[in-house]
């Protein structure tokens, strides 16, 4: 694209697709709210309707249309444009609103498709920012071509106000990029069968009540007695009936799972360009997002049991977004090996390459200290209630808390290691898997050192170091070991001329 | 005193120690605030919690004032842990940071570079107005936790180091 061509001048509508995903989501929205109400209007459609009824359904009617009508307009009144480095976003149906972004708060673009979007052949562009007001905006239907011309402007428009002019202009234009990493489907079967099950099993049966508790509440207890007289199953009354409802529900969480890997990050690809990551992925719902590296404040690596036998890591890139929110944008890739966890790294934090780690560990009296809260004040609790109550079910908590809390604390802290470079800080913790957070000191936002008193009468400290891309906590180490560290990091951050953003 | 980190770009010795520092203490006047702002908003609670289950019925005294008791107590503790953290809480303006130290049983001194300051505020709320007295927040990028509040200044004193610290960051974006 040649400089002197500036598109996006004239205020533009989205493609007219637009309109039919503002009803989708509309739709979407309001059987969200009230579904519960539509399965009563279902149930009851056989009854005579009162006159009340009526009254309530012509309401509800009339505000379905009234806001069908809403979104129509809502999609006439929607224009973006481009003006004075900004990106300019004005819309509104009662109230117009006009939102500036400009190009240099814009910290990253996605471009979302869901199934809609997809049959539609449509792109949504959702623009992140830094800022505390009107961090997120999204365009909801865009050509794709339009799209990915809006994308690539606004990024060679960043990097011409951040490289000084005339230095290093000359390499405008699309970056060459490089494929970093691939799933292919078995990959991608092998990034399935190592994922979480248990939190899968937990979401289910979090989701199952929820829904059981809706509907109780909706169609009233007895028809829901009735319903649930149908299913005696999912009421065992023997200790083999409990192991088969697990069972079973562990093989649902892993089919969930494995469902749901393989639909989010089918196809995945992830690229390095000269100073940008971008990761393309989806099966039904289709994703492609784009970050700075030089935006990129902390990097996390992990696996599992499962995950270490096969040597895959997830790897997660933390970056900065919107500091007020609170809400920290990464991208996570699942399967990586080692050697494209190092790419990564090596390309996003210069010199970490050959950076020399000095190991510290952690003082025996973190498990000391926490074992009072997790192992014994657990076990005694239980304790309690076996001898009050005679109970002996009560005695496998009492003494299985206080050695469970015990051994995982001790190997937590055991393990636990601190790695101090010139210019970066690592942690290593886990007990049944790894994790490895690194981040470059002088993104660092704030440090602070924590004693309680009984790390006070023992010369220990926590030191937490607080950066835009999440934290980093290295708990009960030695005093003086916690504040060089303070020091050291508090030198690097004020000395360093680089943009931690 | 040996090197902690041995290959530190520099002698870790000679950077300036956060733990040499003398802490400005808060004015005097804050500990009858905060002490004050404690009993009135405990206070209430007991209050309502009293009327609420007066107006239940069958309301077994001895649940109704072992609560109210217990409420009490925790009161005596609060004041007694906030009388002497008044002690510890201090803050201090270095040459590239801003510190603050609180917490009687906790300990945390928390340190903000300049340079990582997204904004700061004075606010004041309504007993400290009666007091002269105004709080200092301060914000970063990283969460809630990483942020400063220094509470207990003199007004005129918070809006000074709150000048000082927009002049600092002012002048840093000019270099």
């Amino acid at each position: 694209m040649r400089k002197n061509e500036q598109p996006f001048q004239v205020p533009q509508r989205q493609s007219e697709a637009a309109i039919i995903i503002f009803i989708y989501n509309f739709l979407v929205r309001i059987l969200r709210g009230a579904w519960p109400i539509l399965l009563v209007l279902l149930f009851r459609s056989g009854d005579e309707q009162s006159r009340w009824e009526i009254l309530t359904n012509g309401l509800v009617l009339f505000g379905g249309l009234f806001s069908l009508g809403v979104s129509i307009v809502a999609y006439y009144r929607y224009f973006y444009h481009v003006k004075d480095e900004q990106l300019i976003i004005q819309q509104g149906v009662f109230n117009r609103s006009r939102t500036k972004l400009p190009f240099e708060r814009i910290q990253n673009l996605h471009i979302e498709q869901n199934v809609l979007h997809r049959l539609l052949s449509v792109v949504s562009l959702r623009i992140e920012s830094a800022g505390s007001t009107g961090s997120e905006v999204t365009i909801d239907a865009l050509k794709r071509p339009e799209a990915e011309l809006l994308w690539d402007y606004i990024f060679e428009q960043k990097e011409e106000s951040a490289t000084e002019p005339g230095s290093e202009a000359a390499t405008a234009g699309p970056q060459p990029s490089s494929l970093v990493l691939q799933l292919r489907l078995a990959d991608l079967l092998r990034v399935g069968v190592t994922q979480n099950h248990l939190a899968t099993a937990g979401v289910i049966v979090g989701g199952v009540f929820g829904f059981v508790f809706t509907v109780a509440g909706t169609i009233g207890k007895e028809a829901w007695e009735k319903i649930s007289e149908l299913s005696p199953r999912l009421q065992p009354d023997t200790f083999m009936g409990y192991v088969n409802l697990a069972v079973a529900l562990f093989v649902v969480a892993f089919v969930v799972t494995l469902l749901r890997t393989v639909s989010r990050y089918y196809q995945l690809r992830f690229y390095e360009q000269r100073d940008a990551f971008s990761l393309h992925a989806g099966l039904l719902n289709r994703r492609e997002a784009r970050m700075q590296k030089r935006k990129i404040q902390l990097v996390r690596w992990a696996d599992n049991p499962l995950r270490r036998l096969l040597g895959l890591y997830r790897l997660s890139i933390h970056q900065a977004v919107s500091g007020r929110v609170g809400r920290r944008e990464n991208i996570s890739i699942p399967g990586c090996r080692q050697a494209q966890v190092d790419d990564v790294l090596h390309s996003s934090f210069e010199g970490v390459k050959g950076a020399a780690f000095e190991t510290h560990g952690i003082s025996k009296h973190y498990y000391l200290w926490f074992w009072r809260f997790y192992g014994l004040l657990p076990g005694l609790i239980f304790g309690g209630l076996w001898w009050f109550f005679g109970e002996p079910r009560f005695a496998l908590p009492a003494f299985g808390f206080p050695i469970l809390a015990l051994i995982y604390l001790r190997v937590y802290q055991q393990r636990f290691q601190l790695g101090v470079s010139a210019a970066y800080l690592r942690t290593v913790r886990g007990v049944l898997g790894r994790s490895y957070d690194l981040l470059p000191m002088y993104k660092v936002q704030s440090v602070s050192i924590t004693q309680s008193f009984y790390q006070r009468r023992r010369q220990l400290a926590t030191v937490q170091l607080f950066t835009a891309g999440g934290d980093l906590a290295v708990p009960f180490v030695p005093l003086r070991l916690a504040r060089a560290l303070q020091d050291y990091v508090l030198y690097q951050v004020e000395s360093s001329q680089e943009e931690w953003m | 005193m040996d090197s902690i980190f041995t290959n530190a770009q520099l002698p870790v010795e000679e950077l300036p120690r956060a733990a040499s520092v003398t802490y400005e203490p808060l004015a005097r006047a804050y500990l009858n605030v905060d002490l004050l702002g404690l009993w009135l908003g405990r206070l209430a609670i007991l209050f309502i919690f009293l009327v609420y289950t007066y107006l239940t019925k069958d309301f077994p005294d001895w649940l109704r004032w072992s609560i109210a008791g217990l409420w009490g107590f925790l009161l005596l503790a609060s004041t007694v842990i906030r009388y002497f953290g008044f002690k510890i809480k201090g803050y201090a303006v270095r040459q590239h940071d801003l510190m603050y130290r609180r917490g009687l049983l906790f300990r945390t001194l928390t340190v903000v570079p300049f340079s990582r300051i997204q904004h700061s505020e004075v606010q004041q709320g309504v007993i400290e107005r009666q007091f002269g007295l105004a709080r200092l927040a301060v914000y970063t990028a990283g969460g809630s936790q990483s942020d400063i509040m220094i509470p207990g200044l003199k007004q005129e004193q918070a809006e000074q180091i709150r000048q000082f610290l927009s002049q600092k960051l002012a002048a840093d974006e000019e270099e």
